[in-house]
């Protein structure tokens, strides 16, 4: 077997995931996308929400959560971090200079702390940007230090500490930790906000019609007055009239006990209807797609491993160590929402296996093995693709259909899902674009592309088709009753108490059919026919330039400029071209005038279309096709472990995208 | 614990013991002035024992049980004070000096806890999580604003303990320290993390 000093041999066949951009960051741009693209839409032009308690509450406690866990984790396991040479107890302390020893060859420049405990622990990493530590079990520590010192059996024992450095060096750790912290903070904060509100609007309901009472007032003057008769009588009369002052339509609301039970009802609705999106939203997120994240970063420390030790059966000889070490550590100290959660995973696993996984937070062996023969499959098939971006789509849907967002924000409407979803198939993609080499491959190319276009498209299409079952269910069962609990949700986003007095809007102000057409009927028109084809087209195009320009050998890794390049173009397109173009087509309601800043965004995107088109045939006419060393043409596509075909010369092309394992 | 401390943290047991026991006996065989003279000496030993122990003092545990404990001490001393013999108000007395020192400690562990931890977000979400529901109880269970408030500064209701005297205590002091603590909490974590340790 190979040892890390070893110079790598690539050999041909295998992408080198690591020079592309990483899934596991792709997955937390889209959870951060989903979460915080509707706060961040509070700083769009026309926006009237109070954005600094959303944005920094949800940005900063997060953050706050994140840089704090490690200590939480040192805390609850009683880590010590104790160095052999400063404390008495570990002055020699043999177990713990082997495995120090062991990571600093692994990883010279920052090797991790390396923490013990004697509660049953087996080997665990974790830490934020710049923390990095490596907690282990005293048990299980004894025994591995025991078997790194033997020269016969510390290969698999060495393949597990890569395993776990893999996480520090492919910086998947903050990434896995501060979307959790950022998906458990809105659930939290969000459900929080909701139980205080209403307990609030409750007591301000309750207390309200003798609160505001002038008299209320006047007899707390003489109260307090003969509680502490040495001091000076306070005069609070005051009060009511500076209270009238401030909002003199809920003072009068308020002051009605008959119109309390219908302000609370308004005000909850309000409430719940803010909130609870954020609640499902991160809900489902935290379900769904954070153990996602995380079996995808199991995959890629898999493969990091197996390149620092240029050897692909070795994370899965890991496997077996860990297992062994897992024995010596007794069970694993796992908190009581860990345990539930992983006896829950693993009964729904046998159960029902393809739910199941789900929500595994780590891959299966087969799963494992797979990755390390063909790297691209980390990716996963585009099936599973289209039905991540297109849940996420919907999750966004629902977020913005919040009280919160969609009162107060005018856009993004369509703009923010589509450009999710075009960047992050398009960069879904380029992995398989590496790949694709030859004409059939291209044509393979095509098929992903739309078959992801084709389930976003259904999976949106599947909530509109809810819409239409919902509005065809209230017409047909009491339009005029479901048309009043329509009207209590449009006042409660307005904050209106929806009593008597309220003209009624749904079957009087707008006919049913008009708003079945405006807010189902178009919008089924307009991502289920209009916009799949577009983007489709877009992201064909960035696919084959992509491929293109993977034929310029002579860049080398440069080439990585015209991937971003061409992604930003279609992207920049999307936004500017073809998103307002639909919303002028399909909404002239909403969008009825071109505005200077509209045509402007056309004019520039067709300028930078433009730009972009010349930058790259400079290029390839410059680069293409021909080989970096001998300096003749190099035909086809590229695929990882091509050579240059001319004699004397196989020189590899692209090497930087060939795996060394 | 080092020596010095260990020795200095039973001297202050000692003088605490030996002024609570003259303190109770104040009532009894001095005059009534000396025990309030006392109160001085003794509040300063079980200072030195609450710095002493502080870190038993910083965990929510520890926070749970000074104020349950407090609340026991004041109610049990309140109600043994009905009798007016010498032995009710020795026990009284006792009672209440060491409610003091409870809702001390109780203070302490609040103080220690968030100068340990940082629990500046639990100090001010649990007092708005937890003082609502218990305003809109009480003031429903009163029958309104009026006579809750009416009810809360009569002079029965100041005598005897309520229930709800350690909850109101801790979760102002824990809002106030939850406010105060939170900025300087979040410059240790960013300093910790830009120094990597």
């Amino acid at each position: 077997m190979n040892t890390p000093e070893q110079a790598p041999t690539p050999r041909a066949g295998k992408l080198n995931i690591f020079a592309l951009p990483s899934y596991t960051a792709i997955l937390f741009g889209l959870i951060a996308a989903v979460v915080l693209g509707v706060a961040f839409t509070a700083w769009l032009p026309g926006s009237q929400l109070w954005w600094p308690p959303v944005i920094l509450g949800l940005t900063l406690l997060p953050l706050r959560d994140f840089l704090q866990w490690p200590d939480r984790l040192l805390r609850e396991y009683g880590l010590s971090r104790t160095p052999c040479d400063r404390s008495t107890d570990h002055a020699d302390d043999p177990t713990r200079r082997e495995i120090e020893a062991a990571l600093a060859t692994l990883a010279p420049d920052r090797p991790p702390e390396l923490c013990l405990t004697d509660m049953p622990v087996g080997i665990e990493s974790f830490g934020t940007f710049r923390r990095r530590y490596v907690a282990l079990g005293r048990r299980a520590a004894d025994r591995l230090a025991h078997r790194l010192a033997s020269p016969h059996r510390r290969q698999p024992y060495l393949a597990m500490l890569c395993h776990e450095l893999a996480h520090f060096i492919n910086h998947d750790m903050p990434l896995a930790q501060l979307s959790r912290s950022l998906l458990k903070m809105t659930v939290l904060v969000m459900t929080a906000n909701i139980w205080i509100g209403l307990l609030l609007v409750a007591l301000v309901a309750m207390v309200s019609p003798e609160v505001l009472r002038p008299e209320f007032w006047t007899g707390m003057s003489a109260h307090l007055a003969s509680l502490a008769p040495v001091f000076r009588p306070v005069d609070l009369s005051w009060v009511p009239a500076a209270l009238q002052a401030q909002n003199p339509y809920a003072f009068e609301r308020l002051q009605d006990p008959a119109g309390r039970h219908a302000l609370w009802l308004a005000s909850s609705l309000y409430l719940l209807g803010a909130q609870l999106p954020f609640v499902l939203v991160g809900g489902v997120l935290w379900l769904v797609y954070w153990p996602r994240l995380m079996r995808i970063r199991e995959l890629y420390a898999d493969a990091r491993a197996a390149q620092m030790l240029h050897d692909a059966e070795a994370p899965l000889r890991a496997l077996d160590a860990h297992a062994f070490l897992m024995l010596a550590a007794d069970s694993p100290a796992r908190t009581l929402w860990q345990r539930w959660r992983e006896g829950w995973t693993r009964g729904l696993s046998l159960k029902l296996p393809h739910l199941g996984g789900l929500f595994a937070l780590h891959p299966d062996q087969e799963t494992r093995r797979r990755c390390l023969a063909d790297p691209v499959q980390v990716f996963g098939k585009p099936r599973a693709l289209a039905v991540t971006v297109g849940l996420a789509v919907v999750l966004l849907d629902l977020a913005t259909r919040g009280i919160l967002t969609a009162a107060y924000i005018y856009e993004p409407g369509p703009f923010l899902p589509t450009l999710i979803a075009f960047i992050v198939t398009s960069t879904w993609l380029l992995p398989q674009v590496c790949v694709a080499g030859g004409q059939t491959a291209q044509g393979a190319l095509t098929g992903k592309i739309a078959l992801i276009v084709g389930g976003i498209a259904a999976i949106k299409l599947g909530m509109h088709f809810v819409d239409l079952g919902l509005v065809s269910f209230m017409r047909l069962t009491d339009a005029a009753g479901w048309g009043r609990a329509v009207d209590l949700w449009v006042y409660a986003m307005l904050g209106v108490g929806a009593e008597g007095p309220l003209p009624g809007l749904l079957g009087a102000e707008m006919s049913w059919t008009t708003f079945t057409e405006l807010h189902v009927l178009r919008p089924m028109a307009y991502f289920g026919l209009a916009l799949p084809p577009l983007l489709g087209g877009i992201l064909w195009a960035d696919a084959s330039l992509k491929r293109r320009a993977l034929t310029w050998y002579g860049l080398g890794e440069q080439v990585r400029r015209a991937f971003w390049i061409s992604t930003g173009l279609g992207a920049l397109l999307l936004a500017l071209l073809v998103i307002p173009l639909l919303n002028h087509a399909f909404f002239p309601e909403i969008y009825g005038r071109w505005s200077p800043a509209a045509m402007f965004g056309v004019v520039s995107s067709l300028a930078a279309a433009v730009a972009a088109g010349l930058w790259f045939w400079r290029r390839d006419r410059r680069w293409a096709g021909r080989c970096p060393a001998c300096g003749r043409p190099v035909t086809g596509g590229y695929y990882p472990g091509k050579s240059c075909p001319h004699e004397a010369c196989y020189q590899l092309l692209h090497p930087w995208l060939v795996a060394a394992y | 614990m080092t020596a010095p401390v260990r020795r200095m943290t039973r001297i202050a047991w000692i003088v605490l013991a030996i002024l609570t026991g003259a303190m109770a006996l104040s009532g009894v065989l001095f005059p009534g002035w000396i025990g309030v003279l006392l109160l001085l000496p003794a509040l300063l030993a079980w200072a030195v024992l609450l710095i002493a122990y502080r870190r038993c003092l910083a965990s929510w545990r520890a926070v749970v049980l000074t104020w349950a404990l407090f609340g026991l001490l004041r109610g049990v001393a309140v109600g043994i004070d009905v009798g007016n013999d010498a032995l009710s108000n020795l026990i009284g007395t006792v009672l209440a000096v060491l409610g003091l020192y409870a809702l001390l400690a109780g203070y302490a562990a609040l103080l220690a806890l968030v100068l340990c931890r940082d629990v500046s977000v639990a100090y001010l979400f649990l007092p708005v999580a937890i003082g609502a529901p218990t305003l809109l109880l009480t003031v429903q269970m009163a029958g309104g604003v009026t006579r809750w408030f009416a009810a809360l500064t009569a002079p029965s209701t100041v005598a005897r303990a309520l229930v709800l005297e350690p909850l109101l205590l801790s979760l102002s002091c824990m809002e106030m320290l939850g406010l105060m603590a939170l900025v300087p909490h979040a410059l240790i974590t960013l300093a910790r993390e830009a120094r990597g340790n």
